[in-house]
């Protein structure tokens, strides 16, 4: 059957099909009403780089190695070294700013990042009223505990703090292991007066 | 792709069948909201548009939760994904397909057969074959006036070869065929996304031997390219070794498509240049690179 004007009722019916489905079915109706109610975001979901501690934010785990300074695509990272009274670097950043209104969060800082310091966040209600410095994030809001990280990404925290765990027993391994040898050694080598050998 | 081909890295299957899955969920999110966009263009406030992105919604949250983005993703890698897809994703990714020709469905009989998007759209900014082919436009917009031209066929790369899909090709090349055009490649889309998610092999997701960091080239030169949601995407690249390319060009499909713009317009409307405009289907932070 075809009648002028045939595509028009039938789209009309498609509108008020939805329209009324609306009042009865739930894949329908699809508004979440936002501040009040909230979607879960995924856990794989990130929005904004931030930085891990572990014990006290006076010591976070960067070591100001400026290799996510380099990596990042925009250029939105900037790093100094802190130094102590005599110049000598200490490690740690002095300043860590993120211009998020920059940041296109490509996530390559994380991945290339050796000592799983700087890692996602997912909080996304980050919005200001200045246009130019609110935007960017200072070395104190970029610092949140690995208690926080913890939270946010369960799996992947978990991960990370095991391979940190995995690595410090390496590594403590190897010092025990390289403190033996050399007890060992001191020992199979009795302490022979020093004739003739003079260094 | 022109960094593997320059590099010699063999993609593991898996990894190909997960690209083949994300460029189409990409392809069919994209014209989702280029048809949906279309009665937007018209005049109509948002109706179709929000049917369109209702389903958008449910491809972008897959993205989402397999990526960590809803639309940069920054999934892939040179050699593989970056991420495996668990089986619970994939229960995901079948289900969107499951129920998307549902909503095509609903959604061509609010715009298929529609009286005013036929009054609108059809013999209005047409696009001739011949110059189609002259102004080197790709994607829906060449098919649509009749080129039958696309790169997952010409190239057959990654797995297309092992994935059975049509081609279609429009009769006349006015905004109406480049809309329909949409409908029909969502389709063959959905067909290859049954078969890729049927087929999925297991195994590694990314090469083993590709490095992030201070990954070496070898010298020489490579074009990679793909048919993306709206037109073919290349990528030229030389490299004289070392990590950092030489030159490197892109080929994008909107700002080449965008160039015929004028040639349709003529004759027509103030009015119908909108919807030419929206029939192309551009990306301005593409064009305007």
């Amino acid at each position: 059957m075809n009648y002028p004007g045939k595509g028009l009722v039938e789209g009309l019916a498609v509108t008020a099909r939805n329209f009324v489905g609306s009042y009865f079915y739930k894949d329908r109706l699809i508004t979440v009403q936002y501040p009040e109610e909230r979607v879960q975001t995924p856990e794989n979901s990130r929005t904004f780089p931030f930085l891990v501690y572990d014990e006290s934010p006076d010591r976070p785990r960067c070591t100001a190695c400026k290799i996510c300074e380099v990596e990042c695509p925009p250029k939105c990272i900037y790093i100094v070294m802190d130094r102590d009274e005599k110049g000598k670097p200490r490690q740690q950043p002095k300043v860590f700013d993120i211009d998020i209104s920059v940041c296109m969060q490509c996530q390559i800082c994380v991945e290339v990042c050796p000592f799983e310091s700087i890692k996602m966040d997912n909080d996304f209600e980050k919005s200001k009223y200045g246009r130019f410095n609110d935007l960017v994030q200072r070395l104190p809001d970029l610092l949140k505990s690995n208690e926080y990280y913890l939270k946010i990404k369960p799996a992947e925290a978990a991960e990370v703090d095991a391979k940190l765990k995995a690595e410090a027993e390496a590594k403590a391994a190897k010092k025990a292991a390289a403190a033996a040898a050399a007890a060992a050694k001191a020992a199979a080598a009795p302490p022979t007066p020093p004739t003739g050998t003079v260094t | 792709m022109a960094v593997e081909k320059l590099a010699g890295i063999k993609v593991p299957a898996r990894a190909e069948y997960i690209r083949v899955i994300m460029a189409e969920l990409s392809r069919l999110q994209n014209h989702a909201s280029a048809i949906g966009f279309l009665l937007q263009d018209c005049g109509a406030w948002g109706t179709p548009l929000l049917y369109a992105f209702k389903e958008r919604e449910k491809i972008l949250d897959f993205f989402e939760t397999v990526s960590g983005s809803r639309m940069m993703c920054n999934y892939m890698r040179f050699g593989g994904v970056r991420v495996d897809l668990t089986d619970v994703m994939l229960a995901m990714a079948r289900k969107i397909v499951a129920e998307f020709p549902k909503f095509l469905d609903e959604f061509e009989k609010l715009m298929t057969t529609n009286e005013v998007v036929l009054a609108r759209c059809q013999r209005v900014g047409i696009l001739s074959k011949e110059l189609a082919i002259a102004g080197s436009i790709s994607g829906p917009v060449a098919r649509a006036s009749g080129v039958e031209y696309d790169v997952r066929k010409v190239d057959k790369y990654g797995v297309y070869d092992r994935l059975e899909f049509g081609v279609p090709v429009g009769p006349v090349g006015d905004v109406y065929d480049r809309y329909y055009i949409r409908v029909l490649e969502m389709r063959e889309s959905i067909k290859i996304l049954q078969q890729a998610l049927r087929d999925i092999p297991a195994g590694p997701a990314q090469a083993v031997e590709v490095k992030l960091r201070g990954f070496k080239m070898p010298a020489g030169d490579g074009y990679g390219r793909i048919e993306g949601p709206k037109g073919e995407l290349g990528f030229y690249l030389v490299s004289e070794g070392g990590p950092k390319p030489y030159r490197y060009h892109v080929r994008p499909p909107s700002f080449i498509n965008l160039t015929v713009l004028e040639d349709m317009c003529l004759g027509h409307k103030v009015a119908d240049a909108i919807i030419i405009l929206g029939s192309i289907d551009i990306v301005l932070g593409e064009v305007d690179r």
